[in-house]
C-alpha cells in the first residue's frame, strides 16, 4: 500500500474515479444493471482508495480544498448509490443521478488545484476536523436526497413515491450533519477566538446554506402538492451546497 | 393577522429574503473595501458598531439593518406557527408532533440566544502585549503577560496571513510548544496564573482569555495576541443547539423508518 504515499498517486486516482464512474452511469443508462452495479462498485472503491491516500500522504482525513472536498464526497455519494441498488429493491434511477452528480463534481475538478490543502498548525484539532468532516458527510448526504427527488420525477415509474420519501429523510439527514457541523464550527470559533459567531463570508454562507436546507421541508401544503415544486426544491439544497463551497473553497486555496 | 404571521407562506418568504440578503452580505465580505468593516463587527457589540461606524459605511449599515429585520421576522414566525400549528390537530401524530414543537421551540431558544450575542457581553479583541506589559481587562481584572515559550521560526511572524500558511504546518508550528503564561489579578491580588495555549483559553471571573496569535516586536522578542471576550450565553446557546440537533436526529430516524415501513 506504500504507493499510496506517491503524491502522483492523487491526480490518477481522480482519473481513474472519473473513468469508472463514466462507464457505471454508461452500464446505468443502457440498462445493463448488473454491469453498471459492479462498475459503481467499483469506482466507490477507487474514490476510496483516494480518500485513503489523503489520509496516508497529509496525516489527517480530507478536510478541504477541491481535491479533498471531491473525491471524500464522491465516495460517499458512491457507496450510498451502491446502497440504494443493493438488495431486492426494485429498480430506481437513484444510482444513475448519484454517479451523474460524483462525474460532474469529478469533471469540475478537472479545472481546480489539484494538490492536497497546505497543512495547518490546526489541522489536528478535533472540533476543526470535525466540522470539516461533518460537512462533507453532509454535502454527500444532500447530494443523495437531490438523487432521490430527481429520481422520482416521473410518478409512473415503480418506486416513484417511494423514492421522493426517501429524499425527504436523506434531506434530513443531511441537514442533521449540517448542523452537527456548524455546531463544531462555532465551538472552534468559541475556544479559538472567544465568540461563536463571526462577521465573515464564511459565516454568512453557513447560514444561507442552513436556511436552503430548511426551504424544501416547509412548504405550503398547495405547495407540496405540486410534484414539480417538491422536486425542485428538494434538490436544490444538495446543489447548492456543492456549488457555495467549492466557490468558497476555490477562493481559499 | 395571527394566522398570517403563523403561515407557511410567509416562513417561506422570510427564508427566501434571508437567503438572498445573506448572499449580498457574503459578496459585500468579500470584496477588498467592505471586508475590514464587516470585520470591525467582530471588535464590538453591534449597537456599538451602528453607533460609531454606521453613518461612514451606509452599505453595510443598511444591510446589517435589513438582515436583523428579517431575522426578526422569521423568529415571530417561527414563535407563532409553532404555538398555532403544532399545538393545534394536524396530520402528525402526537409524539411526532411533540418532538416537531420541540425541535422549533429550542431552533427559537438559538436563535434569540444568537441575537442576544450581539448586543450582550464584552470583546476585546487583538490586544497585543510583550512579555512583561499588562492591560485592563473588565470587571475590573487586569492582564499581564508573564513570558513566551515560542518554538518555531520568527520570520513567519513578518509574514502576511497568506504568505505565512505554508509555514506554519504542524510540525514547523506546533500549538502545544507555542504558548504564553499569563497572571490574571482584581484588585485584591492574584486570581489566576497559567499558561494559555491555542484553543484552550482561560476563564477568570467569566472572561474568557484566549491566545489568538503571535507577534514579533524585534529579534527575539516575541509577543501575544489576545482575545478578552464575555460570552455569557455560549452555555445556553451550545446546549440548546445540542438539544437542536438530537431533537432532528431523533426526527430523522422516525423519517427513515416510515419509509423503510411504507409502501
Amino acid at each position: 500500500m506504500s504507493w499510496l504515499a506517491h503524491p502522483d498517486v492523487l491526480p490518477w486516482l481522480a482519473e481513474a474515479a472519473r473513468l469508472a464512474f463514466g462507464a457505471a452511469l454508461a452500464a446505468g443508462l443502457l440498462k445493463r444493471r448488473h454491469l453498471a452495479r459492479g462498475l459503481g462498485r467499483l469506482a466507490a472503491a477507487v474514490a476510496g482508495l483516494a480518500v485513503l491516500a489523503v489520509c496516508w500522504q497529509a496525516q489527517r482525513p480530507p478536510l478541504l480544498g477541491p481535491y479533498e472536498t471531491t473525491m471524500q464526497t464522491v465516495f460517499l455519494l458512491g457507496v450510498l448509490a451502491a446502497w440504494a441498488e443493493g438488495g431486492r429493491r426494485p429498480p430506481s434511477a437513484v444510482p444513475l443521478w448519484c454517479r451523474g452528480f460524483c462525474l460532474a463534481l469529478l469533471a469540475v475538478l478537472w479545472f481546480l488545484p489539484q494538490p492536497l490543502t497546505p497543512d495547518s498548525f490546526m489541522f489536528d484539532y478535533l472540533w476543526m476536523i470535525l466540522f470539516f468532516q461533518l460537512r462533507l458527510v453532509a454535502m454527500a448526504l444532500l447530494l443523495f436526497a437531490a438523487a432521490c427527488y430527481l429520481a422520482g420525477w416521473r410518478p409512473e415509474t415503480p418506486g416513484a413515491r417511494r423514492d421522493l420519501r426517501r429524499g425527504r429523510a436523506f434531506l434530513l439527514a443531511g441537514w442533521c450533519a449540517f448542523l452537527g457541523s456548524e455546531y463544531c464550527g462555532a465551538t472552534w470559533s468559541y475556544y479559538w477566538l472567544g465568540d461563536f459567531w463571526g462577521w465573515s463570508a464564511g459565516f454568512l454562507e453557513s447560514t444561507l446554506l442552513f436556511l436552503a436546507i430548511a426551504v424544501p421541508l416547509h412548504l405550503p401544503p398547495a405547495w407540496r402538492a405540486e410534484r414539480r415544486v417538491v422536486i425542485a426544491t428538494g434538490a436544490g439544497p444538495g446543489l447548492v451546497v456543492v456549488i457555495v463551497t467549492l466557490i468558497h473553497q476555490v477562493g481559499l486555496s | 393577522m395571527i394566522a398570517a404571521l403563523a403561515s407557511l407562506r410567509l416562513t417561506l418568504a422570510s427564508l427566501g429574503g434571508l437567503i438572498a440578503w445573506l448572499w449580498w452580505g457574503a459578496v459585500l465580505a468579500g470584496s477588498p473595501e467592505l471586508k475590514p468593516v464587516l470585520h470591525s463587527l467582530n471588535q464590538q457589540s453591534l449597537p456599538a458598531w451602528l453607533a460609531d461606524a454606521g453613518a461612514a459605511h451606509p452599505l453595510v449599515a443598511v444591510w446589517l439593518t435589513g438582515f436583523l429585520a428579517l431575522s426578526a421576522l422569521l423568529a415571530v414566525n417561527l414563535l407563532v406557527c409553532t404555538v398555532m400549528r403544532l399545538t393545534g390537530g394536524g396530520k402528525l401524530n402526537r409524539g411526532r408532533r411533540r418532538l416537531v414543537m420541540v425541535l422549533h421551540l429550542v431552533m427559537l431558544a438559538v436563535m434569540l440566544a444568537h441575537g442576544a450575542s450581539f448586543v450582550m457581553g464584552v470583546k476585546h479583541t487583538g490586544m497585543r502585549l510583550l512579555p512583561g506589559q499588562s492591560r485592563e481587562l473588565p470587571g475590573g481584572l487586569h492582564l499581564r503577560l508573564e513570558s513566551v515559550t515560542y518554538d518555531s521560526d520568527p520570520a513567519i511572524l513578518a509574514m502576511d496571513h497568506k504568505q505565512a500558511r505554508p509555514f506554519m504546518t504542524r510540525e514547523a508550528f506546533s500549538r502545544h510548544r507555542n504558548f504564553a503564561e499569563i497572571s490574571v489579578r482584581d484588585r485584591e491580588g492574584t486570581l489566576v496564573r497559567g499558561r494559555i495555549f491555542y484553543f484552550q483559553p482561560i476563564q477568570v471571573a467569566g472572561v474568557g482569555i484566549h491566545l489568538t496569535g503571535f507577534f514579533a516586536a524585534g529579534p527575539q522578542h516575541i509577543g501575544v495576541v489576545f482575545n478578552a471576550t464575555q460570552s455569557p450565553l455560549w452555555p445556553l446557546f451550545s446546549s440548546a443547539y445540542a438539544v437542536v440537533l438530537a431533537a432532528l436526529l431523533w426526527l430523522t430516524i422516525l423519517e427513515a423508518r416510515a419509509v423503510r415501513s411504507g409502501p
